[in-house]
């Protein structure tokens, strides 16, 4: 018991670490494909989320430090939380690349300064992890729309713009259409973020192109070019979407859990969490209506017995009082009365489940048909009655059990 | 409707008639019943216009089949037969009446059935009615009462369920009620 808990534990805290390896991953794959454009050779990004976080201690540190600047000691106490070897690291690729400068061009000089471009960069980095590059292609359109109507922008940036939206488009139309066409749904499900507002990315690149037509109608090719991209990505989205509506089935929820995951909930759901489900729902109850035309016709239509089958004259007394058991003819009848005997003995009831426990399924089975059997004939004064209990008993025999007495049924005449 | 009577009513749809105590106000639009006791009362959905679900089937719509359908309605005719002794009172509630006149009465319908054969159909076509509360069966006592459901009868319909239960003979028990 102790060692199952304990290899659980060990599982759960590896399945954790795998997590949130995954999702540094994740962070680390965002940060690459943003500074590829830079970098001069394939492993030069940071490999590691925390060198990132790094980078963003020391230049809080500079900014409380102020213009004094910080010497290459402080710089290593304000990022104390860090192995040695990676401050000393980071600082010389720092230096190098420039984030880090001389507080004064003077030689000897001890106190550094952090690059205001390189936080801001850093910044607009945190943007794109947290929103994703849709998001800024969002702004960048914006942006663009709020230039070429001021009106200030002249033919060759228009010009510019026109090309900067349409390849940024036809990127996002060439990663949409590979996801769509050869990818799995899990992976379409995971980017579907990008096919969010899919729409008003459209509405905000057709409003500039509108701006670039109505400004300069010169730029007649260009636009053309970005109207065919417009419309790729239109396309791209709407068959995304329609993939992903496909396998998602009639819910039409795009982001929701995979089927696994809905039947392994409900397999392993309590009851409570399975009925919460239909908590709000009500359902008829199944009632039966009797018409009162049915109830008339069901009364005149009964079949009335021909008159060659017509049963020999009775008494009008009811039978039991008056015929006695010779009359049984029918050696069921008989048979049931010895059962009944035999279980009854020589008192007057007998609870079922005593008659049934001990025995297997088969054999109290056919006692219980026979008992019913007993019960049910008219000309037996036996019955079973049972109480409204039942009681679930898994392993025994029988594992379903209605409380229930055969009795015998006292005359009452 | 304020939100305690859908609620009422949501009630009903999804148990059938509902048995509470008198002193319950009764919700908008449905019916009252008082047992004979006058300890609990019945609350039954009224829709308007004496709407019934017989509806349905003049809509060409499916109306819950019911098993056995003619046993079962000569079981609650004859029931309707010995429990409604005064038939120009309302149907509801009707006297106590007994197992054993019920199926006297089913007998006089089909003669000739046999009392197993009696005894079986009637049995079946009994906790059918009393499931659907159109009849309170208590088969310890072997009592017969009539159920909440006969009450959604609507009022014209009322005449020919007198013709029919004038049609309909008498238990030959002798100890029944006069009607």
């Amino acid at each position: 018991m102790a060692l199952s808990c304990f290899y659980s534990k060990n599982v759960a805290d590896e399945q954790l670490g795998l997590d949130t390896a995954a999702a540094e991953q994740v962070v680390v794959s965002v940060f690459e494909q943003i500074v590829a454009v830079l970098a001069r050779q394939a492993d030069a990004a940071i490999t590691d989320a925390s060198l990132f976080r790094l980078a963003d201690t020391l230049f809080t540190a500079f900014a409380r430090a102020g213009e004094d600047g910080l010497t290459a000691e402080q710089m290593r106490s304000a990022c104390a939380a860090f192995p040695a070897d990676v401050i000393d690291n980071r600082l010389h690729v720092l230096r190098r690349l420039g984030a880090i400068q001389p507080a004064f061009a003077k030689p000897f000089q001890h106190e550094y300064r952090g690059s205001f471009t390189s936080y801001v960069s850093m910044l607009f980095v945190q943007r794109m992890l947290a929103r994703g590059g849709q998001s800024e292609l969002h702004q960048i359109l914006t942006m663009e729309k709020i230039t070429l109507e001021g009106g200030q922008a002249t033919e060759e940036e228009a010009r510019d713009a026109a090309v900067r939206v349409t390849t940024a488009l036809r990127l996002l139309v060439a990663e949409l259409v590979a996801l769509t066409v050869g990818g799995t749904v899990e992976a379409l499900r995971e980017r579907a973020p990008l096919l969010w507002n899919a729409k008003s990315l459209i509405d905000q690149a057709s409003a500039v192109h509108a701006k670039l037509l109505e400004f300069w109608p010169g730029l007649g090719r260009w636009c053309g070019e970005l109207r065919s991209a417009i419309a790729a990505y239109e396309d791209a989205s709407t068959n995304a979407s329609a993939r992903l509506v496909a396998a998602a089935g009639a819910s039409r929820a795009l982001d929701l859990l995979p089927p696994e995951v809905w039947r392994g909930f409900a397999r392993r759901a309590s009851v409570d969490d399975l009925a919460e489900v239909l908590a709000d729902q009500v359902f008829d109850t199944p009632a039966s209506w009797h018409d009162v035309a049915d109830l008339a016709e069901a009364v005149a239509g009964t079949p009335q017995p021909t008159i060659g089958r017509s049963p020999p004259p009775r008494s009008r007394v009811s039978d039991d009082d008056e015929h006695p058991s010779e009359e049984w003819a029918d050696v069921e009848a008989e048979r049931l009365a010895r059962v009944a005997e035999e279980v009854l003995g020589d008192r007057d009831a007998v609870a079922v489940e005593q008659l049934l426990s001990g025995e297997g399924w088969g054999a109290a089975r056919r006692a219980l048909a026979d008992l019913v059997a007993a019960s049910n004939n008219g000309r037996l004064g036996y019955r079973l009655v049972w109480s409204g209990t039942v009681e679930v008993r898994p392993g025994s025999v029988p594992s379903w059990l209605t409380y229930g007495v055969f009795e015998r049924v006292r005359r009452t005449a | 409707m304020s939100e305690d009577a859908a609620l009422w009513w949501a009630r009903a749809r999804a148990e059938g008639p509902l048995r509470v105590p008198t002193a319950t106000r009764t919700p908008a639009g449905m019916l009252r019943l008082v047992e004979r006791s006058g300890e609990w009362c019945w609350l039954l959905p009224r829709p308007p216009d004496d709407v019934t679900p017989s509806v349905l089937r003049e809509l060409r719509l499916r109306i819950l089949p019911v098993e056995h359908p003619n046993e079962t309605g000569r079981v609650l005719a004859a029931a309707l037969r010995c429990c409604w002794t005064d038939v120009q009172a309302a149907v509801w509630p009707g006297q106590p009446s007994t197992l054993r006149e019920v199926l006297d009465v089913v007998d006089q319908l089909m003669p000739g059935r046999g009392p197993e054969v009696l005894q079986r159909l009637g049995t079946g076509a009994l906790r059918r009615l009393h499931a659907n509360r159109w009849l309170d069966v208590d088969y310890g006592a072997g009592r017969v009462c009539l159920g909440p459901r006969v009450a959604s009868w609507p009022d014209p319909d009322l005449a020919a369920l007198r013709e029919l239960c004038r049609e309909l003979p008498l238990s030959r028990l002798g100890q029944g009620h006069d009607g």
